[in-house]
């Protein structure tokens, strides 16, 4: 993500010009994106997610705190909606379609649409085995680059639940790749 | 490799090899900020609604009053000119390839002559906030100038009770006595403006360009603007960043817009007669 004068565009999007709108949305697109591929396991759902993370975008920007830094601000947001995409879809899973969406979600994300590598497909898989806790503290710590208080107030929990979680997230990794460079590492836990 | 080196690097990796769904990215741009934008007008359609039944509750409840205009005010026949120089009608500027007749207008000239009213129009709409400026310094050129022809009117809007040598808010504006065609128009400290010419990616450049130019109501369909190659390095240690805009049509370099800290402005090369 390049950075840009975000406070400025943001400004003037708040005045009402529409090429602020079209900086900010090429800026932040990718790494939203890429953040909803790790997320979620329904990649067909992606985009409705997305349309909801913009939408709600464009309308909390006029409350949007300066004085805060945008991204964080931007992830707060977009976990959220995939949180309530998670929360709908649990719900139709229990009533309607539990055995059809376990069947699919193995392979959802086996196409070479999303990722170009081998290698990566399979890091990605390994993400997506892991329960939707533990996957979001893995990629808000280690992609996003937060830290445990950072992750703790987006996700609104206590920090020890994230270091719980985070705890537990690597010693599923470890699991999931045993012959990958994860599992060499001698050091267990890292806090 | 600690651990958590290892998977940042990983995960970031695996992110840069996702490719972008230029498709998805543009359906989602279009329906996303079209739902917002109808909120919006929703919201301030209801908002309309309610004003209308203010104001027509309020026309129901006055009693009918007839009211006269003020009186129209003497017209204070003023130069305008540049602050501190000497109070000349006009003045004649003559070297080897120009020969041309500079003449200081007075206040009243300008509410008569169409090509300043049509100019100062644009720049109200387009900035606002000038309404409150007084016009510091209005001025016709006509005659010889680099051998061309030239009738131009140059205007100054300044700030309300500024002085060209403190920081002020100003705009100043060229255009063609005869055809209206806009030569040149510069702002300086009105927002918005760019906050650090140098650091700006082509993209951002782009997008200040088209805003200002919207802003002064000037088309820039069949333009294709480019943020200036040769020049950029030099314009950039300049803390300057230039968008040129060529005609689709035939590549011609028509105009460009300068972005600097503080000031933007727009230039065209070429005038075009009609």
């Amino acid at each position: 993500m390049k950075d840009i004068n975000i406070e400025h565009w943001i400004e003037r999007m708040k005045e009402g010009d529409p090429s602020a709108f079209q900086v900010i949305y090429d800026w932040s697109f990718p790494e939203i994106y890429r953040s909803a591929v790790f997320l979620m396991t329904e990649k067909h759902e992606i985009e409705d997610v997305m349309n909801e993370i913009y939408f709600q975008l464009w309308r909390s920007i006029d409350k949007y705190d300066a004085k805060r830094p945008f991204r964080f601000w931007m992830h707060g947001i977009a976990l959220k909606q995939i949180q309530k995409w998670r929360t709908k879809s649990w719900r139709r899973f229990r009533i309607f379609e539990k055995k059809r969406l376990l069947e699919v979600e193995e392979h959802l994300f086996s196409d070479r649409e999303v990722l170009k590598a081998e290698s990566h497909q399979e890091m990605l898989a390994i993400v997506h085995q892991l329960s939707y806790k533990l996957r979001t503290v893995i990629i808000l710590r280690y992609y996003h680059d937060y830290t445990f208080d950072e992750v703790a107030e987006l996700l609104g929990i206590p920090v020890g639940t994230v270091k719980s979680r985070h705890h537990a997230a690597l010693a599923k990794l470890r699991e999931l790749s045993p012959n990958s460079e994860l599992e060499k590492e001698q050091e267990l836990y890292v806090h | 490799m600690s651990i958590e080196q290892q998977l940042r690097d990983k995960l970031k990796d695996c992110a840069e090899a996702m490719e972008n769904p230029s498709d998805m990215q543009k359906r989602i741009q279009k329906s996303s900020y079209e739902r917002y934008r109808n909120e919006k007008l929703k919201t301030k359609s209801n908002l309309k609604m309610r004003m209308v039944a203010c104001a027509l509750a309020v026309i129901l409840l006055t009693p009918v009053a007839i009211y006269t205009g003020p009186a129209v005010a003497a017209q204070i026949r003023a130069l305008l000119n540049f602050s501190g120089t000497e109070d000349v009608r006009s003045f004649v500027t003559k070297d080897e390839d120009s020969d041309y007749v500079t003449t200081n207008l007075y206040a009243d000239e300008i509410s008569g002559n169409v090509a300043a009213q049509a100019l100062l129009t644009r720049l109200y709409r387009g900035f606002p906030v000038t309404k409150d400026f007084d016009i510091s310094s209005a001025q016709i050129a006509k005659g010889i100038n680099g051998g061309k022809s030239i009738h131009q009117l140059n205007v100054i809007l300044m700030e309300k009770g500024k002085t060209f040598e403190e920081p002020h808010q100003e705009v100043t504006a060229n255009v063609d006595v005869e055809t209206g065609q806009l030569y040149f128009v510069q702002v300086v400290g009105i927002k918005p403006f760019v906050p650090q010419p140098s650091t700006l990616q082509e993209s951002e450049a782009i997008a200040m360009a088209n805003g200002f130019l919207m802003q002064l109501g000037l088309p820039i369909d069949g333009y294709e603007p480019e943020v200036a190659g040769a020049a950029t390095e030099g314009a950039q240690s300049q803390g300057q960043s230039i968008v040129v805009y060529k005609r689709t049509a035939d590549g011609k370099a028509t105009f460009q817009v300068n972005l600097q800290e503080g000031s933007t402005s727009v230039a065209f090369y070429e005038p075009e007669k009609s």
